[in-house]
């Protein structure tokens, strides 16, 4: 009975192995063979489905040369995002690009590079722009260590706008750029609408006018010695005209300035401070650290006109109090990420009120705030009084203590023992 | 919970839960259109075997939530359970792909297409197309043009 069974299965694999009619016999070098199934004509979809799990340069480029379908789907695929990783490979798609005898179709396809490593230099990044008509996303990296961070300055990166009019994302790294290259970016890139600059020491006070064209949504700027008065007023009053700003992260410029430039063109573009504001209405992430200190005064009718805000980062802005906690807690039904680091007057129970209040809260970063004390006052254990970031497991346990009914009494008992 | 009649293209009917069936948009859609039905539905594009491996995903993916972010649907590894299951011979392979494909099977379909990709991680072209036995159809100069075109993502 076994013997019968097995061998029908025997029969069975043997029909399907051996008998399939386009099947191929290989005979290996070391004189065994392999069968090999014949290869099907599998529709495009397949095949551009196949390569767009195939996750590195080197095996894509494989792909390009396997027959005229893998090329095919392959080959948009390499070209979009191509990694010029060292001088060789920057030179021969140069020499490529300069070779063709009319505008290459292939660097139609090129949309986001990322630029990294000292090969990079001004010349280089010249000789390549002229290609780079359908570049949508940019990252230059001058901000690592010496091998890794790109030799480009504002000489090359001023012309970079004129050629590169799709752009919609451009992040630049270690790298100040000049006045003119704000002029250019505001002049041509009318898509651009991701802006993240990490050095800037050279602004004009029409820098924000010049990009007044940029449907900027996402703007994350850090200024250096921004101490000119009249400098940082200009361009405060063009920055609140980004009203498509939903991620706002702004580094060394004054918040007060800013808040007080924004109440002015509140109260006259609507009376009461309940209505949404006109000013950035879709802004869901607010970043102001600052030297300065936003009060109370401008600071709660901000909140109350943002309710849409979900991260909140004003580490060194000291001078709000529990106040602007307690409208937080009341206005910003989605906030779930919150820094009040370096805050000297806040306190426990205003931390406690807004927990309480906000049940989205998932992470409130309390460093350096001298008049909150963690552990039994937030409703935590003595042993957690060194805390200086709630997450979501403290948050949790501080909403269940602060919700007791007597949860007031019980924590100040256990201050008090 | 309600059963669902399926027939393969060679005459064998499966009966499968409605809900591990509808992991098929195909089947779903089919069903939404035409109601409650007592008749099998045909599947002319595929064969026992392969509706059996298909079913066997299905079942086992029933209660999977739907992936609609583009990246994590990319980027996220095969798991055991899948691994296993697509260790079959290159024939079925391409054979399930081209039924979840048929079926509209999303899920399915990557987790075939990145087994492939895998198969073609750190390969040469020549060593692609000894894999799966495809012919290599460019001429001498298309082929010495698209090794000019790409020679800056050659890795060496």
């Amino acid at each position: 009975m076994m013997m019968v069974q097995w061998s029908w299965t025997l029969k069975v694999q043997y029909t399907e192995v051996f008998c399939h009619s386009t099947n191929t016999l290989d005979r290996q070098p070391d004189g065994s063979v392999v069968i090999v199934p014949h290869y099907r004509e599998l529709p495009n979809e397949i095949v551009s489905c196949i390569v767009d799990h195939v996750s590195t340069q080197q095996d894509l480029y494989a792909c390009t040369l396997v027959n005229k379908q893998f090329h095919e789907e392959a080959n948009p695929l390499l070209w979009y995002s191509p990694e010029l990783n060292n001088e060789t490979s920057l030179n021969r798609i140069l020499s490529y690009l300069s070779d063709a005898d009319q505008p290459s179709i292939l660097a139609q396809f090129i949309r986001k590079l990322y630029l990294k490593g000292n090969h990079w230099t001004n010349t280089y990044l010249s000789l390549l722009m002229p290609y780079l008509r359908q570049l949508q996303q940019l990252e230059i990296d001058g901000s690592g260590s010496y091998h890794d961070s790109v030799n480009i300055t504002s000489d090359s990166l001023k012309h970079l706008p004129r050629h590169c009019r799709n752009l919609e994302s451009l992040n630049i790294k270690g790298i100040d750029p000049c006045k003119s290259f704000f002029f250019e970016l505001g002049r041509h890139c009318h898509q651009l609408y991701e802006l993240y600059l990490d050095s800037c020491f050279h602004l004009s006070p029409n820098t924000f006018n010049w990009l007044a064209a940029c449907p900027l949504e996402s703007l994350h700027i850090e200024f250096k010695s921004l101490h000119n008065k009249a400098l940082s007023d200009q361009l405060v009053t063009d920055l609140i005209r980004f009203h498509l700003l939903t991620d706002l992260k702004i580094e060394g410029l004054d918040f007060q300035l800013l808040l007080t430039k924004w109440t002015s063109s509140h109260n006259n573009s609507n009376t009461t401070t309940t209505t949404p504001s006109s000013i950035w209405p879709y802004l869901t992430r607010l970043h102001l650290s600052s030297m300065s200190s936003a009060n109370d005064a401008t600071f709660i009718p901000f909140i109350k006109s943002h309710s849409q805000l979900q991260d909140l980062d004003l580490h060194g802005n000291s001078n709000f109090t529990d106040a602007a906690l307690a409208s937080m807690g009341g206005c910003l039904p989605l906030l779930t990420r919150l820094s009040v680091a370096g805050n000297a007057v806040i306190t426990h129970q205003g931390i406690r009120r807004l927990i309480r209040n906000s049940r989205r809260l998932s992470f409130i970063d309390i460093r350096c705030c001298k008049e909150i004390k963690p552990g039994p006052m937030l409703g935590l254990a003595a042993s957690e009084s060194s805390v200086v970031t709630l997450d979501q497991a403290l948050i949790n346990r501080i909403r269940q203590a602060v919700s007791r009914p007597n949860g007031q009494a019980t924590n100040a008992s256990t201050t008090s023992t | 919970m309600s059963n669902v009649r399926l027939l393969s293209s060679d005459n064998e009917e499966f009966v499968v839960q409605k809900e591990v069936a509808e992991r098929s948009v195909l089947i779903k859609n089919m069903l939404e259109d035409v109601g409650e039905t007592d008749s099998a539905i045909p599947l002319p594009n595929v064969t026992a075997k392969v509706l059996k491996k298909v079913i066997e995903w299905c079942d086992h993916h029933s209660s999977d939530p739907v992936t609609t972010d583009e990246t994590e649907r990319r980027t996220t590894d095969i798991d055991e359970w899948d691994q296993k299951f697509m260790e079959v011979d290159q024939e079925t392979l391409f054979d399930i792909i081209l039924a979840a494909n048929y079926l509209d099977i999303k899920p399915l379909l990557d987790v075939g297409c990145k087994t492939v990709a895998n198969m073609i991680k750190g390969k040469t072209a020549e060593e692609i197309r000894k894999i799966f036995n495809i012919v290599n159809d460019f001429t001498p100069e298309e082929e010495a043009q698209i090794r000019k075109e790409n020679e800056w993502a050659e890795d060496r």
